[in-house]
């Protein structure tokens, strides 16, 4: 009889932790599975605060756009929860997910190139964030305005690559995909997502470098305060 | 260049002139290689200033990507209402197990040496009871995951179970449909095949008719040229035999029955005869 409550008291301390820890932490594939058999909004709402941030990070990098970005983030939940069925079951729900993100940003950028727009305006949380940071006390408003200048750089450089060589960059260098996710999410060998990646980065490089020969002054060495790194000159 | 496993590239002797892949490179950059070959990279590094250059130009731009940063949304913490429900009930009865105790102690010179006496068999009985309620609670939690969990399972299971008989149902259909296809492309081709044999067939049969046509238009003209030749020829002998018997009656003075008009055997002859 004490030999058995003994045991009792051990499983339940062992199952107590993890029912705590399924409880605490639903993996995405588990929540995904509820939605699309049971339509459990709460599981839903999970995977939506989860992802909400990288998706909405993704589509600015991919479109150029912050605005038209969150648009695009909440369509893909969207049609997340309306292509719930099509949920292979035995596939990663990230690769889901950011599959449907990119046809998205994929749709938005052939939309954009029919009508003959450009984004002219920056990610304006990049604004928001400086303007933050200048009210609480951060670098000098001139530093502010050279990173801000470096980021737009950056940000029309990356406009500048093809679809297919810029989610690579965007997965891999600000998503932190590994290199086989990536392949998994576009569906290409691993070996061509390598590849891409390098070129890419000679693409960007030049792009860059041309931007510096026009003789853009932010991209000169600007001292940091201290608790920043030094910006490298390109 | 040409493509390298990671181990081969490892292992490749510096000096030959054989460089690593961009893909390999990428790989070393995001430290996506086994350490071996990250480190055999590494010494391929120290001593080829080409390759150098190159990773260094990179790393340049990769971290020229880093200024273009984004705000990052906060992860919002989600209360666990277990963990609080329960550290709240025991917050609850400790304090009330420590007010009870604070309150019934009696304001005696006495109470330091009772309350030496009595807080630890206080404390034991307070920690029983309260490890009693949290372990019946633990074990009501514990059971009633354990039935939530066995009824996702089996709900899962049949939906997995559920879907394969859809896929499998799926397939054999489209076999069937792949098969039907097949059948009716075999059979509409047989059918063109016979309507093109046919077809040729039937051309040949009215190419030979034509050609037996010919032959015998040649034929009847043929004829038609040698009874006409004939017809004339016939003409001329019965005026040549006429003029003799002309001859011969004038030469013997007999009334000459030849003078009268001899029949035009050929309605489109000339009036040779006369």
């Amino acid at each position: 009889m004490a030999t058995e409550k003994g045991q009792i008291k051990t499983a339940m301390k062992k199952s107590f932790f993890s029912s705590l820890a399924s409880l605490l932490s639903l993996s995405d594939e588990q929540a995904m599975w509820r939605v699309q058999s049971q339509d459990d909004a709460d599981a839903f709402a999970r995977l939506v605060e989860r992802w909400e941030g990288p998706i909405q990070r993704l589509c600015t990098r991919m479109i150029g756009d912050a605005h038209r970005a969150e648009d695009l983030a909440q369509e893909a939940f969207t049609r997340l929860f309306l292509k719930r069925k099509t949920y292979q079951g035995t596939a990663r729900f990230s690769t889901f997910l950011w599959r449907i993100a990119l046809n998205l940003c994929f749709d938005e950028l052939r939309r954009s190139k029919r009508r003959g727009e450009t984004s002219l305006e920056g990610p304006e949380g990049e604004v928001v964030h400086a303007l933050r940071a200048i009210c609480a006390n951060e670098p000098a408003p001139d530093v502010l305005l050279a990173a801000q200048e470096r980021a737009e750089l950056v940000r029309q450089a990356l406009l500048r690559l093809s679809e297919g060589y810029r989610s690579v960059v965007v997965l891999r260098h600000y998503e932190d995909l590994k290199f086989r996710e990536i392949a998994d999410v576009l569906e290409i060998p691993e070996g061509t997502v390598k590849s891409r990646m390098a070129e890419a980065l000679a693409l960007l490089h030049q792009y860059l470098s041309r931007s510096m020969e026009k003789g853009d002054h932010a991209c000169q060495i600007i001292p940091q305060p201290q608790n920043q790194t030094e910006s490298l000159v390109i | 260049m040409s493509n390298h496993t990671p181990t081969a590239e490892s292992n490749r002797k510096l000096g030959d002139m054989n460089h690593p892949t961009p893909e390999a490179w990428m790989a070393y950059l995001y430290r996506e290689m086994p350490p071996a070959d990250h480190a055999g990279l590494s010494e391929h590094l120290a001593a080829c200033p080409e390759c150098l250059e190159k990773v260094k130009t990179w790393r340049r731009t990769l971290g020229a990507l880093d200024d273009w940063s984004l705000p990052k949304k906060k992860a919002t913490v989600r209360l666990v209402q277990p963990i609080i429900k329960w550290g709240l009930a025991a917050m609850i009865l400790l304090g009330m197990g420590l007010g009870l105790g604070h309150y019934a102690i009696p304001a005696e010179p006495g109470i330091k040496s009772l309350q030496k006496v009595l807080e630890p068999s206080l404390r034991a009985a307070l920690e029983k009871g309260l490890r009693q309620s949290i372990e019946e609670a633990l074990l009501q939690d514990w059971q009633a995951a354990k039935r939530q969990w066995l009824g996702e399972l089996q709900q899962h299971n049949q939906a997995q179970i559920t879907q394969m008989s859809a896929d499998l149902a799926a397939s054999i259909s489209a076999d069937t449909q792949q098969l039907l296809a097949r059948f009716a492309l075999a059979y509409e081709q047989a059918r063109q095949k016979d309507h093109e044999s046919v077809l040729t067939t039937l051309r040949q049969w009215e190419a030979q008719r034509a050609v037996d046509y010919a032959h015998m238009r040649a034929d009847l003209e043929t004829l038609a040229v040698v009874t006409e030749s004939e017809l004339e020829r016939s003409q001329r002998q019965i005026g040549t035999l006429a003029s003799f018997t002309q001859t011969i009656s004038d030469k013997s003075g007999l009334p000459d029955d030849s003078t009268q008009r001899q029949p035009d055997l050929n309605p489109n002859s000339n009036e040779r005869s006369r």
